[in-house]
C-alpha cells in the first residue's frame, strides 16, 4: 500500500540511543506510579471489605482498618480517635498493633499514647485539628502527645520508632466531626508524590464513612433495644391495669344487676333507666378490659391453643341458635347454609367460638332491620372456609385494609363512633386466633350499602386412620 | 563479623524482583536472571545467591538502573525499606544505602 505523500515527505525524527534511554526511563516512572496507585486501590478495596463485612462493632472496625493500613501501606503507626460529645473528649478507638510500637517496652512510655484527649486546651496537635477541622503535619511526636516526658527522651523514642512525620486529619462526615486519625510515616511529607497525598485523603474519607456507618448501626441497635424494652413495659402495664380494673368492674356490675332486679327495693322508672344505662356501660367496659387482656396475652405469646377435630358446622349451628334471640330483637334473619358435607377441622373450640361469635356479632350490628346474616362453609384444598355474609352497610375498598388492626374503626374516627360500634379489638383478636390455627382471615365487600363477607379458614383434620 | 542469615539477602533480592515485576512485568525476571551469582525459581519464589551477596544485590539494582534509570533504584529501596535494617551498615549494598 502506498503511503500518502505528506507522510512520506514528513521528516522522520531520528531517535538516538540517549533518546530511547530517556523514553524508557520516563515510561518506567509512569509504570512505577501506576503500580503504586494499584497498591493503594487494593488497600482501599480491602478497607471496603472490612466495612461491608459482618463486623459491626466500631472499635473492631477501627482496629482492623488501622492494622490493615500499617501492614499494606507500610505506615509506621495509625491512631484513630472518636469524639465523645457528652464528655467533650477524644477517645482512642484504635492503635495499630505494629512492630514499631512494640519497640516501646517501658510501660510509662506506653502511656504517652493516651486513651483520651481533652479538647479544652488546644495545645496538642490532635486537639487543634479537631477544633479547627483542618489537617496538620508534624515531624515532632511531642506535638501529638502531652509532654509528660522530656523532649530528649521523646526524640529517642521517635528514633526507635523510625517515625519521620505524622499527619493528623479530622474525620468529618455530613459536616460533623466524628474524631481524628493520625498516620505516622517513615518519611517526610515533602517527599510524597501527588498520588500518595491523594491516597491519604481518600483513606480519610473512607475511614470516616466506615466509622459513621458503625455509629449509625449502633444507634439503631440501641434504639431497637429501647423500643423492645418499652414494648415489654407497655404489655406488662396493660396486663396489670386490666387485671386491676376487672375485679372492681365486675363488683360494680353485680351490684347494678342486683339493683335493677329489685334486690335493694323497687326502682322508679327513671331510676331503672339510669341504673340500666350504668349497667350497660359497665358491661361494655368489662368486655373492653377482657379484650385488652386477650390482646396483651396474644402479644406476649401467652395464648395457647388445644387443637382437636371438631365438626365446625354443628358447632356453628349451636352458636347461631344462641344468638337467634339477639337477631330477632334486631329484626335480622340469621341462618346457617348447609349445602355440602363439611369435613372435620382441627381447632380449639373455645377460641373458634370467640371468632365466630365476633364475626356474627359484627354482621348483626351493621345490618339494618329486615336484612340477613348467613353463615356457610366450603372446602378449599387442605382447608375449610367459613363465610359470614350480611346485607348490611358494606365497606368501601379503601376501608378494608384498616380492618383486623387494633382499634380499627370503619368511619371517620374513633371519637365519632356510634354507640353500635365496639372496642375495635374484636377483629384483631379473631385474626390472631385464626392465625394461631394456621389459617387466614379476610373481608370483602361490593361497596357501601352492598353488604360484606368475612371469611376465615381452618385446617382439615386428617383422618386418624390414614 | 556478625553472621547474617543467608535468608535475608535472598529475601532482599526477592523483594526487589517482585517490586520490579509489579512495575515492568516479566521483563523484571529476565533482567534478574542476567545477574551473575543469582538464580531463581520464580514459581516457587525461590531466590539463591551464590558468592558475595552484597555485591550480587548491588549488581541486581544496577541491572535495573542501566535500563530504567534513577527511578528504578528508588523502587528497589522502597521494596526493601522494612527489611534492610536487619543488615549491618557495612554489608548493605551501596546503591541501597
Amino acid at each position: 500500500m502506498k503511503l500518502p505523500s505528506w507522510i512520506s515527505q514528513a521528516k522522520t525524527p531520528k531517535l538516538t540511543p540517549s533518546d530511547l534511554t530517556h523514553i524508557t526511563q520516563e515510561m518506567y516512572k509512569k509504570n512505577f506510579e501506576l503500580a503504586e496507585k494499584n497498591k493503594m486501590l487494593s488497600i482501599l478495596r480491602a478497607i471496603d471489605e472490612v466495612i461491608l463485612s459482618t463486623v459491626t462493632d466500631i472499635g473492631e472496625i477501627a482496629q482492623h482498618v488501622a492494622d490493615l493500613i500499617v501492614r499494606e501501606a507500610e505506615f509506621k503507626a495509625v491512631f484513630i480517635f472518636i469524639y465523645d460529645r457528652d464528655a467533650g473528649v477524644l477517645q482512642r478507638l484504635a492503635k495499630s498493633e505494629t512492630n514499631s510500637l512494640a519497640v516501646i517496652n517501658n510501660s510509662s512510655e506506653q502511656k504517652i499514647f493516651r486513651e483520651t484527649i481533652s479538647l479544652e486546651k488546644d495545645h496538642n496537635s490532635i486537639e487543634q485539628v479537631v477544633n479547627s477541622r483542618k489537617p496538620q503535619i508534624t515531624t515532632d511526636l511531642t506535638d501529638l502527645l502531652d509532654p509528660i516526658i522530656d523532649k530528649e527522651h521523646m526524640r529517642i523514642i521517635q528514633e526507635n520508632l523510625s517515625i519521620k512525620s505524622s499527619i493528623i486529619y479530622p474525620l468529618i462526615v455530613r459536616g460533623e466531626v466524628l474524631g481524628s486519625i493520625v498516620f505516622s510515616l517513615s518519611e517526610q511529607d515533602k517527599n510524597f508524590a501527588p498520588f500518595q497525598r491523594e491516597f491519604i485523603e481518600r483513606l480519610v474519607d473512607v475511614i470516616g464513612i466506615a466509622l459513621d456507618n458503625a455509629l449509625l448501626y449502633k444507634r439503631i441497635q440501641d434504639a431497637n433495644e429501647k423500643l423492645k424494652e418499652l414494648d415489654k413495659m407497655k404489655d406488662e402495664f396493660v396486663s396489670l391495669a386490666s387485671h386491676e380494673l376487672r375485679t372492681p368492674m365486675t363488683i360494680i356490675k353485680s351490684y347494678l344487676w342486683m339493683t335493677i332486679n329489685g334486690k335493694g327495693g323497687e326502682l322508679t322508672e327513671k331510676q331503672r333507666f339510669y341504673v340500666t344505662r350504668a349497667y350497660v356501660s359497665t358491661d361494655r367496659l368489662i368486655t373492653f378490659v377482657n379484650e385488652m387482656l386477650n390482646v396483651s396475652r396474644i402479644e406476649s405469646n401467652r395464648v395457647s391453643i388445644s387443637l382437636k377435630p371438631i365438626a365446625i358446622d354443628s358447632f356453628a349451628a349451636e352458636i347461631i341458635s344462641e344468638m337467634e334471640p339477639k337477631a330477632q330483637e334486631l329484626g335480622v334473619t340469621l341462618s346457617l347454609i348447609e349445602n355440602e358435607q363439611v369435613p372435620l377441622v382441627l381447632a380449639d373450640a373455645d377460641k373458634i367460638r370467640e371468632v365466630i361469635t365476633n364475626l356474627l356479632g359484627n354482621s348483626l350490628k351493621f345490618t339494618p332491620r329486615g336484612g340477613s346474616v348467613t353463615l356457610s362453609f366450603k372446602q378449599s384444598g387442605e382447608f375449610v372456609e367459613c363465610d359470614v355474609s350480611d346485607t348490611g352497610q358494606g365497606m368501601e375498598e379503601d376501608e378494608i385494609p384498616k380492618l383486623f388492626h387494633k382499634f380499627s374503626m370503619i368511619g371517620d374516627n374513633y371519637l365519632t363512633k356510634t354507640s353500635s360500634q365496639g372496642t375495635g379489638l374484636g377483629l384483631y383478636i379473631s385474626k390472631s386466633i385464626v392465625e394461631l390455627h394456621g389459617g387466614s382471615i379476610w373481608a370483602t365487600s361490593e361497596g357501601k350499602g352492598k353488604g360484606s363477607c368475612f371469611s376465615f379458614t381452618l385446617k382439615k383434620a386428617r383422618d386418624a386412620s390414614a | 563479623m556478625i553472621s547474617i542469615s543467608m535468608d535475608i539477602f535472598s529475601k532482599i533480592a526477592e523483594n526487589i524482583i517482585a517490586e520490579q515485576e509489579s512495575i515492568i512485568g516479566p521483563v523484571a525476571l529476565e533482567q534478574a536472571k542476567k545477574v551473575q551469582g543469582l538464580s531463581l525459581d520464580w514459581k516457587l519464589r525461590h531466590v539463591t545467591l551464590t558468592g558475595d551477596k552484597t555485591q550480587i544485590i548491588d549488581n541486581l539494582v544496577k541491572q535495573y538502573e542501566s535500563l530504567f534509570g534513577r527511578a528504578s533504584i528508588d523502587a528497589c529501596k522502597e521494596a526493601v525499606k522494612n527489611i534492610i535494617t536487619q543488615v549491618p551498615q557495612d554489608q548493605i549494598p551501596p546503591l541501597l544505602r
